[in-house]
């Protein structure tokens, strides 16, 4: 579906594909430019992060950035390595005011453009659009 | 055009993650359509829509998927038919519909 | 009795589901879990290896139109599900590499092979019928649950967090419409924290209409096994999760009693 939008310059069109396996194992790699693959520091978490990044290899979906989420230290981060055989291109911490955001129903953006998580999903933008 | 999907184990912060990049994208000039693609569709709340407005967004289901009523027309038209207005440069469309009762 | 655990994806519910497996297989009762998730879970939280076997798709054979059992249903337990701890036999409905190995059939063949819908349907229908407890790990979406596989008798136990997303979610099934007569849907709280935590969801539960039956605290216990993949069912009865899962089994098991004088 989404290979037939139109290629307007400056165009960016970012999917939520939802929680599990399905939708990219039903997908096709026209449809997607760079995969951003999100785990959290528990096994069942990286088993689907694994698996995720297998089927999109196999897809030949190049670009697949991995990224470790509600981290709250080294061993998070060595958890997750570990697990998925591959370093983690970004770190988010675990983040308070995230947490508040949450609860609140608000975006984060709008609560604390200060926190820390917000400050590695800018690099994550930036590297997504400027390579 | 980029295209960037996000996936993960439920609650593994994907949602969050796609809301908030989105936002920042078109915060810096980008045109951003985003797309949830997800059963249980809460991605307006990440991008700040906020939960009554997320709730009522209606889904384009029915145009996109096999067994939905035939609508033709190009992708564009049926995206700017269903997608909901976010913020500056930014549009959010659901593909999944969650659905009521059938018997059987 | 049926209970089909309800919620948005990461809730806990197969961690519930898991705890209430053991805990009615250890008060001695006949349990069936049934797992309809495509990536495993309640297989792990039951102390099992995952495995990419299907077998439910090879017990149907078409009749007239529609699907017959082969085989009774005590034929088809034996022959599909798995053993698990304290005597709960395990049916993996959802595992997507069987999923995608069956479409790759269907296409390649042109096999009409017995979809994972219906036979969840028919199997599970089957285990209503027979006594004992059915309890269903149910996918996150609503989708799974319009199309019958919450069956039309037995309990819905919506699992809620302490967050606004978990809440929509949980409305979402609240107030899908027409929900099954036979069907009560009640809540559980997840990883509450504090009693701020407990009156969030209580609130919005209160909202929707949908009793709260227990909360469910984080318990660094729980978090310790799942990270050490240790099997959740081996934890300390005492462990705060355990005693809350044990409540909700009383409460079940009222709700099973009411249920069955009724009838």
């Amino acid at each position: 579906m989404l290979a037939q939008l139109e290629d307007k310059p400056g165009r960016v069109v970012v999917v939520d594909l939802g929680g599990g396996v399905m939708t990219v194992a039903r997908g096709d790699k026209s449809e997607v430019d760079a995969l951003v693959v999100v785990v959290e520091p528990y096994p069942r978490s990286a088993e689907v992060g694994r698996r995720l990044l297998q089927m999109a290899a196999e897809k030949g979906i190049d670009r697949r950035i991995v990224v470790a989420n509600k981290v709250t230290g080294n061993d998070d981060v060595a958890l997750i390595r570990d697990l998925l055989g591959v370093e983690p291109d970004l770190v988010i911490p675990q983040d308070t005011s995230v947490r508040a955001a949450d609860r609140e129903g608000a975006s984060p953006v709008d609560y604390d453009g200060a926190s820390p998580a917000l400050g590695v999903l800018r690099d994550l933008a930036s590297s997504l659009v400027d390579a | 055009m980029t295209k960037i999907a996000v996936a993960g184990k439920g609650g593994s912060g994907k949602t969050t993650v796609a809301g908030v990049l989105a936002r920042l994208l078109a915060e810096n000039g980008r045109e951003v359509l985003t797309v949830d693609a997800d059963e249980n569709p809460n991605l307006g709340i990440s991008l700040g829509l906020g939960v009554e407005r997320t709730y009522e967004l209606v889904s384009a289901r029915e145009a996109m998927l096999p067994d939905g009523p035939a609508i033709s027309g190009p992708m564009e038209e049926i995206v700017d038919r269903f997608a909901a207005e976010a913020g500056e440069r930014l549009r959010i469309v659901q593909v999944r519909k969650f659905d009521e009762f059938r018997p059987g | 009795m049926r209970v089909v655990f309800l919620g948005k994806g990461g809730s806990g519910k197969s961690t519930l589901a898991g705890l209430l497996c053991a805990e009615l297989a250890g008060r001695g009762e006949r349990v069936v879990a049934i797992d309809a998730d495509t990536v495993p879970g309640l297989d792990q939280v039951l102390g099992m290896e995952s495995t990419d076997d299907w077998s439910l798709a090879g017990t149907a054979v078409r009749e007239h139109g529609g699907w017959r059992l082969d085989g009774s249903a005590a034929e088809i337990v034996d022959r599909c599900a798995r053993q698990g701890p304290g005597g709960v036999r395990f049916l993996q409905m959802g595992n997507v590499d069987a999923r995608l190995k069956e479409h790759e059939l269907r296409r390649e063949q042109h096999v009409d092979r017995w979809s994972g819908t219906v036979a969840f349907n028919t199997v599970s229908r089957i285990f209503d019928e027979e006594g004992g407890w059915t309890i269903v790990d149910l996918q996150g979406g609503t989708l799974q649950v319009a199309n019958g596989l919450v069956g039309t008798a037995g309990v819905a136990v919506l699992v809620v967090e302490p967050f606004a997303k978990s809440v929509l979610t949980a409305r979402r099934f609240a107030e899908m419409g027409r929900w099954p007569k036979g069907i009560r849907l009640v809540g559980v709280a997840s990883k509450v924290a504090s009693a701020d935590d407990e009156a969030y969801v209580q609130r919005a539960l209160d909202t929707l209409g949908v009793p709260l039956w227990v909360s469910v605290p984080t318990d660094p216990a729980v978090q310790g096994a799942e990270r050490s993949r240790q099997a959740l069912v081996t934890l300390p009865a005492d462990a705060p999760a355990r005693r809350a899962v044990a409540r909700l089994a009383e409460l079940l098991a009222e709700a099973g009693a009411v249920t069955a004088s009724t009838h």
